[in-house]
């Protein structure tokens, strides 16, 4: 009754938090980001009242049956509000992601394998482009294009091209004389083929875990611009705009400045256990978001 | 060390090409910015003729190029032209909110560092500890919170709920010193958590790593003392990556300055880039933006030459 299954069930007692852990640190934050994608998506019609609409109630009405997370100065739902802005910041993040992390990474990719004039040329840009702070850059962009939604994916994309860049010219420089890009060379594919076809492929889940990251970001800066007043106009509900536009009555109607608060802070914080999962070197990411 | 002279006048020499490009990369966005800077500061009401006059005299009417090394001109003599909103020099509308964000990011600069470095020390040393699980999970969630979210439910509990701290600051109605100390607790805190939390986490990677490798192991099989060995190769080696996050920190704080500023209602120079946007009012933008890439350039820069300082290896290929 002992040996073997003892040892089995040793093994199992072994080999279970081992993959338990790995999973539970998936599978939460992406469950999290599931139910805020659903949210994003039906949002709009299981929210009980109209997101725009004043005086669905009394103004600054504490949360209660009728209005769950209460009413801000407006009297506007604040549940209704939190919900159809899910959809605002992550349509706009995941486009301005999309955007930027694609063009950066297609421009490193090609100058890192390229190297020379061009790569010497793009490198030199980047540091110049990185040398004001992100938040800053996207002001000054958004401020001469004019604030809509679009001038908004623009700004932030434009922001997340520097970073990308380096991080897929860094991935594709040691592969740069690998066998295969050789091969592909001595065969005659020119460099736009052999970095799309033959490089692109290999340094994907690089890439990868890059998206997730600068996704994680743009949640942060569009939040942020909103707030600033610099990103979505009202009366379209944001989450930072909410908190900007209640901050005044903070101390005695907190409820509309604390329900986006917690939706922000608690989608920010399981895209970045997301991407902590997918890296599981969590350390090595210090050096990128900043 | 003859190196190192080398080394930091070739970094300065760097720093002048880059602040260059910068300033053409701010004058170029600023002269995109609709809007004409003569109506706005005679008003609607102003005649053609004294527009035209008011062009000429700030030289409106040039080309680009001539307006930018007039600027640029003036910017090295110290002169950052004049405010159109507040029709003062810049120099001198600058100065006090210049001040007042020092402080806030000197004070949170002077409780984040301390703070990341000896909890990622601590977390390190007793890596997988209750400690370590605990501080290491709450600096990656802090490492996320944008500063307007962090200083919101801040707000809320300790002015809404316990009313213990106000929920502005530098408003001016601190009456004594201890008000206006009390008052920059919350913006310090909003403003350092995110900086703390990645400081800790590189402190915390890069100790590890060399408490981890050979020579350290080496001296503490040899015997040595631990707190000895950690205080002579532990922590030199450990403080150069960390360095490097901490002079990242100070460009992160720029942006961090103009949302607790807002969060805050706190007259800093965040708070004023804020106003010179909303108001078109050009040179104010281009000098405080100047301003920060120079102070982000500056603590690259010193960063680099201390990374250096601390371990010769570095960059002795390049």
């Amino acid at each position: 009754m002992t040996g073997p299954v003892a040892s089995a069930a040793g093994h199992v007692a072994l080999d279970k938090p081992e993959g338990r852990r790995w999973r539970w640190q998936m599978v939460v934050p992406a469950a999290v980001v599931a139910v805020y994608l659903l949210t994003g998506l039906v949002g709009e019609s299981v929210a009980p009242y109209s997101a725009t609409d004043f005086n669905t109630g009394p103004p600054l009405a504490p949360p209660s049956e009728t209005h769950l997370f209460g009413t801000d100065g407006f009297g506007r739902d604040v549940f209704s509000r939190v919900l159809v802005g899910a959809r605002t910041i992550l349509l706009l993040s995941l486009s301005a992601t999309l955007l930027g992390v694609g063009a950066g990474c297609a421009l490193g990719l090609v100058s890192g394998y390229r190297g020379g004039a061009v790569d010497e040329t793009v490198m030199r840009l980047v540091d110049v482009l990185l040398a004001l702070p992100g938040l800053l850059l996207a002001m000054l962009i958004l401020t001469s294009l004019g604030p809509s939604s679009l001038n908004l994916v623009l700004a932030i994309g434009f922001v997340f091209i520097p970073k990308s860049a380096r991080i897929a010219r860094s991935a594709v420089l040691p592969l740069r004389n690998a066998g295969y890009v050789e091969a592909a060379r001595l065969r005659g594919a020119g460099w736009a083929s052999i970095v799309f076809a033959e490089l692109l492929p290999i340094v994907l889940p690089q890439l990868a875990v890059e998206f997730c990251l600068r996704f994680a970001y743009a949640l942060l800066l569009i939040s942020s611009l909103g707030f600033l007043g610099f990103g979505v106009q009202p009366p379209t509900p944001d989450w930072g705009l909410m908190i900007s536009e209640a901050r005044n009555y903070v101390t005695i109607a907190p409820w509309p400045v604390l329900f986006p608060a917690l939706a922000i802070g608690l989608l920010v914080v399981a895209v970045n256990a997301l991407a902590d999962a997918l890296t599981s070197s969590g350390e090595r990411r210090v050096e990128q978001y900043l | 060390m003859n190196s190192l002279a080398r080394f930091v006048a070739q970094r300065l020499a760097l720093l002048v090409l880059t602040l260059f490009a910068v300033s053409v990369l701010i004058f170029t966005i600023t002269q995109l910015l609709p809007g004409d800077v003569a109506t706005m500061i005679l008003g609607m009401q102003a005649t053609p003729q004294d527009l035209a006059t008011l062009r000429t005299q700030l030289g409106l009417d040039q080309p680009a190029l001539v307006q930018f090394w007039r600027w640029l001109g003036g910017v090295l003599h110290g002169d950052l032209g004049m405010s159109t909103r507040f029709h003062r020099p810049v120099v001198e509308v600058l100065a006090p909110p210049l001040e007042k964000s020092l402080i806030l990011g000197l004070a949170g600069m002077a409780f984040a560092v301390p703070m990341g470095l000896a909890l990622g020390l601590l977390c390190a040393l007793r890596r997988d500890s209750l400690l370590d699980v605990t501080v290491s999970s709450v600096t990656m969630f802090a490492a996320a919170m944008p500063e307007f979210v962090t200083g919101g439910l801040l707000i809320i509990v300790f002015s809404t709920w316990l009313g213990w701290l106000p929920p502005f600051a530098g408003t001016g109605s601190a009456r004594t010193v201890v008000q206006s100390v009390t008052e920059l607790i919350l913006p310090v805190l909003a403003l350092s958590f995110v900086i703390l939390a990645y400081i800790q986490r590189m402190m915390r990677a890069s100790v590890s790593e060399v408490l981890d490798s050979a020579f350290v192991q080496a001296a503490l099989l040899k015997g040595l003392d631990r707190r000895r060995v950690i205080v002579a190769h532990v922590l030199p080696g450990a403080l150069g990556p960390t360095l490097s996050v901490i002079a990242l920190s100070i460009g992160w704080m720029a942006g961090g300055l103009v949302i607790v500023e807002s969060l805050f209602g706190y007259p800093g120079i965040g708070r004023m880039l804020v106003f010179a946007i909303r108001n078109r009012d050009v040179p104010l933008l281009q000098a405080i933006s100047l301003v920060v890439a120079a102070v982000y350039a500056l603590a690259n820069l010193a960063a680099d030459v201390g990374q250096r300082a601390l371990d010769p290896r570095v960059g002795s290929s390049a």
